[in-house]
């Protein structure tokens, strides 16, 4: 069964290498594609060290990275951002290791309310999380800070605005990459491994310690790299809790040369380069750890791995479990709710005080608002659109044809997973500002950024499904007579679909709240709801910008609520990969 | 009228040579098999001819006109080839139905006024028997029908040849039968040449007039199922097609009648050859199961051997009978039973036009690694039937 299956895939593989070598019009779309790429990529990357070893004269020089690593501030910057990126992920790393456990091994209560866990990124993001945790924990008027000191409690409860407050709401919301990683791989771990060294005389504790542990450390480690990489790269978080408390971070700073004066761009680049460096190094790691991973991996054929039985634990661990839901969603999500409706925030709730004027006054008094909306929904419709095509262009050319370069277009096309977005953004400025193709001041420059960002998601969505697909029913297009083009449309597209509209869903809601590369891209007139968010954050409007924080994790809830039902749709047998594999 | 000309083809994968310098070529009107062992490249070559592979070496002609040519690199992508292509998958698009699929190739190649393909297109489902499911999507027809819907696409853009790559080998046994009468039936209606892939040496030699045997990229012999069948050239081809029982002996010298007399374990067998043969040089004799008579009395004429019984299985139409004549084991296919039990002793008397002497196994060396190899089928032989029908 297994040898004939590998058999198969084997089979499968061959001919995708075989297929359509002939569709040699294909070329130079592949050429047009790795030119565009190299055009978001590489060339924004290349202006960027090109800046950071330039001085105002055009001379070579070192002196922008001199000031970078010698001054204290900038310094503090980078120590700062590796205390935050380390401490979350060694936070997020436990804390995301005791879930995977608890909900694959245990047979702790409400399992499957727990594993709603992984759905945390995709309602909000870190920065719609560290403003609910302001309404919460702020020193002032945070609500648990005036619950405190309402129960008689001496002092401040609790301080958000600080290296501590960082890494607690970054671990809160990035977490779930730890738990779904090492959830996976304890639920592919072969059963038998444990149950050899149970029936060695070693007792459970010791089989979870010393085999199982162990045996997922790869996974644990490669969530913990993750973590640290994603942190590291963090804007909304700091921007919201480092700048009040006056701590700075890499992506802030770099966001901060842009705007100060006298603006010393070399100094903003040698930031980028070292934060590049940073997110690369770690992301090389993690790529690494999960390449040792194969061995946890020998499929038992759905097997149960054995669960703890917890006996009176088991009310103690999930409470533990249920604790995390309380402080990633139900707390934040109802403080914001709160705050969208009332005129006045504090603990002492009064019936005079409920409104729906911060709607109004957002919707309609608050220019920005109307435009940031249309500028979100255009790209997130039109962004993901457009992507979503392009991403499968990328898999078709890589998977499906055996061009001279298709290994590069790969690889190209992984690239920006390493690629901060700050620092993309920041490349992608001073890349094309200058004349002949100004595409900065124009909301193309968002469009190639949020693109750029996120063709790794949509190729592996895209190639995900194109693998499931066989090769021969293109061959037969191409074989009744149709070229590559129409075999693409008429074949590949359609087949395609299901894997697509998946994929188009997560851009979809990733592009409606991107912050990290617009807040360096966008320009007056050219806003989208997350700057609209930022702007009224700058201003202290805290009652406003939680009517449009709580209507971004809405239009989240909502693409989630379709995505479900149309994987639902696309359920029907065989509809999906079509043929039959022989 | 030839047709279809594939002119010494060669396709390498890397340091794999998958066809190795074949020609054939097939006639206008002629069903062609491909047959051979898993792996010895016919799925390749007839991608090279559909036009999903560049050969490495030789070309390829349909009526005069080449469609592929490595001498000059010239190559015709497949959608320009015209050939209709049956798949072993079927690659029935799952997202269209019966009938767009069948319409494909004329929406695609346009030009064709809708009225005439609405017509074309039922005229092919008439045809392939699928009329009443037009409308259908392929999820919801059974694995026959699918493959009906993959022919009738092939036939709809009236192609300059058919292709089929295993076609009938996802269906079961019945319908496979049914399906290949189908084919030829037609195939002979429509005139042009088809090339059939196959590992099943019972399917080419129903439908082809011609059957190609390949072993590793060569081809082994080619011919009419009749021919190939009755006079193998090698152990290879006498052994894939059919059963054969192989005795190795020397030549003692003719016998007459265009026969010749080889020395073998089993005494002296009168044999018939191809070639003439050179008295003192090794030779191989092929032997069909079905051409060996057992007696319970000795007959009179040539070729008869005292054989003792090892076992005897009952097949309905026929029974299989396992013997030995001292060392050597032989296999016999017989209609009228003979009633001996396992232990005792018969004779068996071996047809000289029919007890053949290979004539691509000749040399010595080849001769003496036969027969290692042979002993150890015929090994094989007395075990599997018993695991076989246990
Ligand atoms: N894309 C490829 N890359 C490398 N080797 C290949 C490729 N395709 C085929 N081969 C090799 O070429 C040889 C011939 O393969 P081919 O598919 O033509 O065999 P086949 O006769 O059709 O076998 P089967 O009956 O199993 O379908 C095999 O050794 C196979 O491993
Ligand atoms: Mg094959």
């Amino acid at each position: 069964m297994a040898v004939s299956e590998a058999a198969g895939q084997y089979g499968i593989v061959m001919r995708r290498v075989r297929a359509a070598s002939l569709l040699d019009p294909l070329f130079y779309v592949q050429v047009v594609v790795i030119l565009f790429l190299c055009a978001l990529i590489v060339y924004p990357a290349a202006i960027l060290l090109g800046m950071s070893l330039r001085d105002e004269a055009g001379g070579l020089t070192l002196k922008w990275f001199a000031e970078a690593y010698g001054n204290a501030r900038n310094l503090g910057a980078i120590l700062n951002t590796l205390v935050i990126a380390s401490g979350t992920a060694v936070a997020a790393t436990i804390a995301g290791t005791f879930l995977a456990w608890a909900v694959v091994r245990t047979d702790m209560p409400g399992r499957r309310l727990v594993e709603m866990a992984s759905v945390v990124p995709f309602i909000s993001t870190p920065f719609i999380g560290a403003l609910a945790w302001v309404l919460l924990a702020s020193p002032g008027a945070g609500l648990l800070n005036q619950l405190w000191s309402y129960l008689g409690g001496p002092g401040v409860l609790l301080d958000i605005y600080s290296l501590g407050g960082m890494i607690f709401v970054e671990s809160l919301y990035e977490m779930p990459f730890v738990f779904l990683m090492v959830a996976g791989a304890l639920r592919s771990m072969d059963p038998t491994l444990e149950e050899a060294s149970l029936s060695a005389g070693a007792g459970l504790w010791r089989t979870t310690t010393r085999v199982t542990l162990p045996l997922v450390l790869p996974a644990i480690l490669g969530g913990a790299l993750l973590v640290f990489v994603l942190a590291a790269e963090q804007f909304g978080v700091p921007a919201v809790l480092g700048t009040p408390a006056r701590i700075r971070v890499l992506t802030t700073s770099i966001v901060e040369s842009q705007a100060s004066y006298p603006i010393r761009l070399g100094l903003g680049a040698a930031l980028s380069v070292t934060l590049l460096a940073i997110a690369l190094v770690g992301l090389w790691l993690q790529r690494r750890m999960l390449g040792r991973r194969s061995y946890t991996t020998i499929g038992g054929k759905g097997a149960q791995p054995r669960r703890f039985r917890l006996g009176r634990l088991r009310w103690a661990i999930f409470a533990a479990c249920l604790a995390y839901l309380m402080l990633a969603v139900a707390l934040p999500y109802a403080a914001i709710f709160l705050s969208s409706i009332r005129t006045i925030w504090t603990a002492d709730f009064r019936w005079d005080q409920w409104t729906l004027e911060n709607y109004r006054w957002v919707f309609f008094d608050y220019p920005i608002t109307q435009r940031a909306l249309v500028n979100s929904l255009f790209l997130a419709v039109v962004g993901a659109s457009v992507t979503m095509l392009l991403c499968a262009v990328i898999s078709f050319l890589s998977l499906r044809t055996r061009l001279p370069g298709r290994r590069a277009l790969d690889y190209l096309s992984m690239v920006p997973m390493g690629f901060p977005g700050v620092v993309l953004a920041f490349g992608l400025l001073h890349a094309w500002i200058h004349p002949p193709v100004v595409l900065y001041g124009t909301i193309w420059i968002l469009f190639a950024a949020y693109m750029t960002r996120y063709i790794p998601i949509g190729v592996r969505a895209t190639s995900a499904t194109l693998v499931q697909i066989h090769p021969e029913l293109e061959e037969s297009s191409l074989s009744s007579g149709a070229n590559w083009f129409q075999t693409f449309k008429n074949v590949t597209l359609p087949l395609l679909k299901p894997g697509m509209l998946a994929g188009w869903i997560l851009l979809f809601i990733a592009f409606s709240r991107e912050l990290s590369a617009s807040i360096l891209l966008y320009s007056p007139r050219l806003e989208v709801l997350s700057v609209a968010i930022y702007d009224l954050l700058l201003g202290g409007e805290f009652r406003a910008l939680s009517a449009l924080a709580f209507l971004q994790i809405g239009m989240a809830l909502a693409m989630l609520a379709l995505a479900k039902w149309v994987s639902g749709l696309d359920r029907t047998p065989g509809e999906r990969t079509g043929g039959r594999t022989p | 009228m030839t047709s279809l000309i594939v002119d010494r083809l060669t396709k390498r994968y890397g340091s794999v040579l998958a066809v190795d310098g074949i020609s054939f070529s097939v006639e206008r009107d002629e069903f062609i098999s491909l047959l051979g062992p898993s792996g010895c490249g016919k799925t390749t070559t007839l991608r090279c001819i559909a036009g999903f592979e560049r050969p490495d070496g030789g070309a390829i002609l349909l009526n005069g006109e080449p469609v592929a040519d490595a001498a000059t690199g010239f190559f015709r992508p497949p959608n320009k080839r015209h050939f209709g292509m049956v798949f072993q998958s079927y690659a029935v698009w799952p997202h269209m139905t019966v009938k767009e699929n069948v319409a494909y190739p004329l929406k695609v190649q346009g030009g064709v006024p809708r009225a005439e393909m609405e017509a074309r297109v039922a005229d092919k489902l008439r045809i392939v028997g699928l009329v009443g499911y037009e409308e259908r999507f392929p999820t919801q027809l059974s694995g026959g029908q699918q493959q009906r819907v993959a022919l009738a696409r092939a036939l709809v853009m009236e192609p300059r040849a058919l292709l089929f790559d295993e076609p009938l080998s996802n269906l079961d046994a019945k319908l496979r039968e049914r399906m290949r009468f189908e084919l030829i039936e037609i195939q002979s209606k429509l005139g042009i040449p088809a090339v059939y892939v196959t590992h099943d040496q019972a399917e080419a030699m129903v439908m082809s007039r011609t059957v190609i045997v390949m072993e590793k990229g060569r081809i082994s012999q080619s011919g009419r199922p009749e021919e190939v069948y009755a006079r193998p050239k090698s152990r290879f081809v006498a052994d894939f097609i059919g059963l054969s029982n192989f005795v190795e002996g020397t030549v003692a010298g003719p016998a007459g009648d265009g026969n010749w007399l080889v020395r073998t374990p089993l005494g002296e067998l009168v044999c018939c050859s191809d070639e003439p043969l050179a008295p003192g040089r090794a030779a191989v004799l092929a032997i069909r199961p079905e051409c060996i008579r057992l007696q319970i009395e000795r007959p009179s004429g040539p070729n008869v051997v005292p054989v003792t019984l090892k076992q005897r299985y009952f097949l309905g139409p026929y029974s299989e009978y396992f013997v030995a004549a001292g060392e050597i084991p032989l296999r016999v296919q017989a209609s009228d039973p003979v009633e001996v039990a396992p232990g005792g002793t018969l004779f068996a008397a071996i047809d000289p036009e029919r007890c053949r002497v290979l004539a691509g196994e000749a040399s010595p060396e080849a001769a003496q690694e036969m027969a290692v190899r042979a002993t150890h089928a015929a090994d094989l032989a007395f075990r599997t039937p018993s695991v076989g029908l246990a």
